[in-house]
């Protein structure tokens, strides 16, 4: 019975590459990768500088610079693995070297903050990436979430030392476009857990813990940055007013994309989250114009998430081409509705409105985690399922 | 460089790791050790090309083996498809160096995979010696798994019948 595996055996053994053959071919093989290095894919400074203050894009200036010397010296590194996610090939190189570089060359505590908020969210972006693929195990899962963890974290020391540091106003922002995108993968991975068999649950209850701490935070931030005197006042709506304008920019650049990519229907949450910022940057000029700074501010910022969201709503919409339809403006317009008469006094009924998500995250804790073993290779046939008693090596 | 760079360092060890089975794959395919290394050299170099441009390979193994087989389709298109009975499938090492017995035992273990029809063949290998799934031999070969599992049990049936015929 063995014999016909002693041929099989024989055959491995035996008939393979010559030590010349292997090295001449490895010669070759590898003269062929260092003439083709791996390429530029993706760039996000370029709008982070957008989003930054003039101080700011001078600093990212200087990052490509060094950027490009690193890329030099290494050979060419590692731009494809930009859309990796765990589980891929190029994956460690993504974390453990593009991201390592990003993080040497971001310089300042804004930066940094911008950065870590950033990495935090592109593990969230993997997460419904590899759920919307049924390519999520338990193991990703952990790994995912406790990356995810630290360096949310990581961002909201930072946006604390910033506000240690005076700068509220930069801090309230940060910490309202965490918000915002916790808030916008929030909506997104939730209606993964309905519809995917993948359990993504763990990670859900991490994200709306962390949604809950930033809520908490940002209204913290938002009454101390209406202690302000009327010079400064009308100085940061007007900064408002501009980030307003180009963040409404980027996401109907963002819509147009991914509209004729996907079609319209790909877009309709995202639309309805720029048409109500449309509505609430209109409201705020007026205001501006009538030099009701305060009125306007809180305008703006609502003109700012709901821009925000529709743009990261339309680019997740185009890396998983899910076609899910996500309630997040009428999500955010209830949310938001409670700091059109509380700004600046606490925000009591934001505080309500938490609850009911939070009755939400203890029935979803209930739920016990199913681990489905993945069968690598399942056998079709039982007859070939005995036959692997047999198999080489065994 | 330290980082230099871990895409390269990962796709050493695959070429470390598979070299030989693709070769082996190309040599029982192609029957010319000559062009089955060429073909060998050529699947990694498209496996490269793959991971610069950001593909996924779930299963890396697989993925070289079909480049492989896409790259043996080829070849045949382009040249004329040589006789499987000149299948010159030599040792490893030079001749002198395997003992008479070893080379009696390969000689019988060619001789064997060689009477195999080449579909069978192409089955009972992938799933013997390389150890592949049913399921990734079905997407290597681009059949179905049924289809897959007969030629492996046929396959199978034949090498029992040639090595113990009172069987």
């Amino acid at each position: 019975m063995d014999k016909k595996f002693d041929i099989f055996n024989n055959i491995k053994k035996m008939v393979r590459l010559r030590d010349s053959e292997k090295n001449h071919a490895r010669t070759a093989i590898f003269d062929f990768v260092k003439k083709n290095p791996v390429r530029f894919m993706e760039d996000e400074r370029l709008q982070q500088a957008q989003e930054g203050t003039s101080i700011l894009i001078l600093k990212f200036k200087y990052m490509p610079i060094a950027l490009i010397v690193v890329i030099l010296l290494s050979g060419g590194t590692v731009f494809a693995a930009e859309s990796a996610v765990p589980g891929d090939f190029l994956h460690p190189v993504k974390t453990e070297f593009n991201e390592e570089v990003r993080s040497t060359f971001t310089f300042g505590t804004e930066s940094n903050a911008r950065w870590n908020s950033r990495l935090s969210e592109r593990r969230l972006e993997e997460a419904e990436l590899l759920a919307a693929e049924n390519r999520l195990n338990e193991e990703l899962t952990v790994r995912l979430r406790e990356r995810f963890e630290a360096q949310e974290q990581r961002a909201s020391e930072l946006i604390a030392r910033l506000e240690a540091e005076g700068k509220t106003e930069i801090a309230a922002n940060l910490a309202a476009r965490m918000e915002n995108v916790l808030e916008v993968h929030e909506q997104i991975i939730a209606r993964l857990a309905e519809t995917s068999d993948q359990d993504i649950s763990q990670i859900l209850d991490t994200v709306r813990a962390r949604l809950q701490t930033r809520v908490e935070a940002r209204e913290h931030l938002e009454v101390r940055a209406n202690n302000l005197s009327s010079e400064r006042l009308e100085e940061v709506v007007k900064n408002a007013k501009v980030r307003a304008e180009n963040q409404i920019e980027m996401a109907e650049s963002a819509i147009a994309e991914t509209e004729s990519k996907l079609g319209s229907d790909a877009v309709l949450s995202a639309k309805v989250n720029l048409e109500a910022s449309l509505g609430h940057k209109t409201e705020a000029d007026a205001y501006l114009e009538a030099e009701v700074y305060a009125e306007a501010l809180v305008k703006y910022q609502q003109a700012i998430r709901l821009a925000h969201s529709a743009e990261v709503l339309a680019k997740q919409q185009l890396r998983i081409d899910l076609r899910i339809d996500i309630p997040v403006a009428e999500f955010l317009l209830r949310a938001r509705s409670s700091s059109d008469t509380n700004f600046g006094s606490g925000g009591g009924q934001q505080g309500n409105g938490r609850t009911e998500n939070e009755t939400d995250l203890d029935s979803r804790n209930e739920v016990e985690i199913d681990i489905e073993l993945e069968g690598a290779g399942v056998e079709s046939s039982a007859d070939i399922e005995q036959e692997l008693d047999f198999r080489l090596g065994q | 460089m330290p980082n230099n760079n871990l895409a390269e360092k990962e796709f050493e060890r695959l070429f470390e790791q598979y070299s030989d089975s693709i070769f082996r794959h190309c040599l029982f395919k192609v029957s010319h050790r000559e062009t089955a290394l060429d073909i060998m050299q050529e699947t990694f170099k498209r496996v490269w090309l793959k991971i610069i441009e950001g593909e996924k390979l779930d299963n890396q193994k697989a993925f070289c083996f079909r480049i492989a087989n896409n790259l043996i389709i080829d070849f045949y298109r382009k040249s004329k498809a040589i006789s499987l009975d000149s299948l010159e499938v030599e040792p490893a090492v030079e001749k002198g160096e395997l003992n008479p017995s070893e080379q009696a035992d390969l000689q019988i273990a060619i001789e064997t995979i060689k009477s195999l029809g080449e579909r069978y063949r192409e089955a009972v290998l992938l799933r013997y010696v390389e150890g592949f799934s049913v399921k990734e031999i079905a997407e290597i070969s681009g059949e179905s798994e049924n289809v897959i599992s007969v030629r492996i049990n046929r396959g199978l049936s034949k090498v029992k019948e040639i090595i113990n015929p009172e069987v």
